[in-house]
């Protein structure tokens, strides 16, 4: 996106045009470029199905997709936003890889509180879309990054190993 | 406080060059919101860097593969080009925080901040790594073992950013590596500590060694002292006590709450023990 011009502001909040694609959707917002993605996505646009749970990268409740790949949303800020493709949990169940996961989720009753389970389905999401298997330690190293203080990830692993293994079936 | 966010990387340059204080780059993002966050970093001008296309991508340049700055640790683990030269270093870089920030941290951000625990150093210096460093005064290289000057301090000037990680093509070849990490769980740690090396060993004896170690030092640097023994002293002659001896001409240990220094010299003497057991298995 080199597509920016050099933006010189003196006072703050400075703002600036952030335009990206938002589950399919070209979106233009106006914010502050170091706004946190995770703020932009609850607080300005009302998509709160992103969790925030410890706001510095290490628990995976935001995490969301960026160019296909997840990021925790908490440290993206919204210049890294402008040109590029989000997907949020909001967006997965219109695609028929992202339904399949969610109901063999909730199949292999890998849900609690629930409170994870946005960013969970993000990493799996993912795994299955970088063409991921059914084995069991990819699942995890694939979800290192997402905290779970319920279920202890048996029920997760089974339900996105399930998952891969129809979505390969169909 | 002033975000700015330059056109090119001659803009970007140019508006270093102005040596305004408390100037910070914002690469990936997942050092410096963090920081900000915690209070530890105040910057009153930020300088957004990564949409720069000068600072990406991953390519062969004679002699060195050239990573540029923006490079992710996602995209070293996963770039065909270096697995094919380097395959040990991509397998390094995999135990890297978590997927997610995978797909942000930098290289240029890991080596820049200058953290003890900076996880791409020592696998980096034990390959003989260089810097590329840029300013409106021109390009130069440095050696990575040269870049570190302290805790948290390096020999980049105030107007400089790194533009570009250099690994000589053949940093791996006919060598063996070690690489291991120590940490409370396997995802998300940051290091207790961290050993990397490379060696050949001929008629019994390492005819080429050089290790590093991570979260040791004020900075991850070489072992200088333990390479010295370890290439003047046959493979079986090398004991626990010897390689003691050596290693505590090596350390300025930090202590700090992770753990304390006599946990990081003897876990640092075990990863020594591996890492040579390893290399005469399989030699
Ligand atoms: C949850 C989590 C887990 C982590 N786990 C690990 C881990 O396992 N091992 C580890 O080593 N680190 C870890 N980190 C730290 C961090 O991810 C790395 O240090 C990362 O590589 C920093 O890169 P960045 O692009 O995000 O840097 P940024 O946050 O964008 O910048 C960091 C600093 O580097 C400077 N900088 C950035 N790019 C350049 C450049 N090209 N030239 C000059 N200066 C520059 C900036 O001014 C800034 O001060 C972790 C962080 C988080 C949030
Ligand atoms: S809230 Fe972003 S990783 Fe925890
Ligand atoms: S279901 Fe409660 S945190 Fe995962």
């Amino acid at each position: 996106m080199s597509n920016y011009i050099l933006k010189q502001f003196s006072q703050q909040p400075a703002m600036i045009d952030i335009s990206f694609t938002l589950n399919g959707e070209t979106t233009t917002i106006t914010t502050d470029p170091l706004r946190r993605l995770l703020d932009i996505l609850r607080d300005d646009l009302g998509l709160t199905g992103t969790k925030e749970g410890c706001g510095e990268g290490e628990c995976g409740a935001c995490t969301v997709l960026l160019d296909g790949k997840p990021v925790t949303s908490c440290i993206v800020n919204a210049v890294a936003v402008h040109g590029h493709d989000v997907t949020t949990i909001e967006g997965v169940s219109a695609s028929p890889d992202g339904r399949l996961l969610i109901d063999c989720l909730y199949e292999a009753e890998a849900v609690q509180c629930g409170f994870c389970f946005p960013g969970i389905v993000m990493s799996a999401l993912a795994y299955m879309r970088a063409g991921g298997i059914a084995d069991n330690e990819r699942i995890r190293a694939a979800l290192a990054g997402n905290l779970c203080r319920c279920t202890g990830y048996e029920f997760i692993v089974k339900g996105v190993a399930e998952a891969c293994r129809r979505w390969r079936d169909l | 406080m002033n975000t700015l966010i330059p056109d090119s990387l001659g803009q970007l340059l140019e508006l270093l060059a102005e040596n305004i204080p408390g100037t910070e780059l914002l690469a990936g993002g997942t050092d410096f919101n963090v920081q900000c966050r915690k209070g530890v970093l105040n910057p009153n001008r930020v300088l957004c860097i990564g949409h720069l296309d000068e600072l990406k991508g991953i390519r062969l340049d004679g002699e060195h593969l050239r990573l540029g700055a923006l490079t992710t640790f996602a995209e070293v683990v996963a770039n065909e080009l270096l697995q094919g030269h380097v395959p040990d270093f991509c397998r390094a870089l995999a135990h890297f925080a978590s997927p997610p920030v995978r797909n942000l941290a930098t290289l240029g951000g890991n080596i820049a901040n200058a953290s003890p625990t900076a996880d791409s150093v020592p696998p980096l210096l034990v390959r003989l790594a260089s810097l590329e460093l840029r300013s409106v005064r021109g390009v130069r290289q440095l050696p990575l073992n040269e870049f570190f000057t302290g805790y948290k301090r390096t020999a980049m000037a105030q107007d400089e950013l790194i533009t570009a990680v250099l690994l000589p093509v053949n940093a791996e070849d006919g060598l063996h590596s070690y690489w291991r990490k120590v940490g409370t769980r396997r995802a998300l740690t940051i290091a207790k500590l961290s050993l990397a090396g490379m060696g050949r060993i001929e008629n019994g004896q390492l005819s080429e060694c050089r290790l590093a170690a991570g979260a040791l030092n004020e900075y991850p640097r070489r072992l200088t002292a333990v390479e010295q023994h370890a290439l003047t002293t046959p493979l079986a002659a090398i004991t626990r006590e010897s390689l003691n001896e050596a290693l505590r001409r090596d350390i300025t240990p930090i202590d700090d709450l992770r753990s304390d220094a006599d946990y990081r010299f003897e876990t640092c003497l075990n990863l020594l023990q591996t890492c040579l057991r390893d290399w005469s298995d399989h030699a």
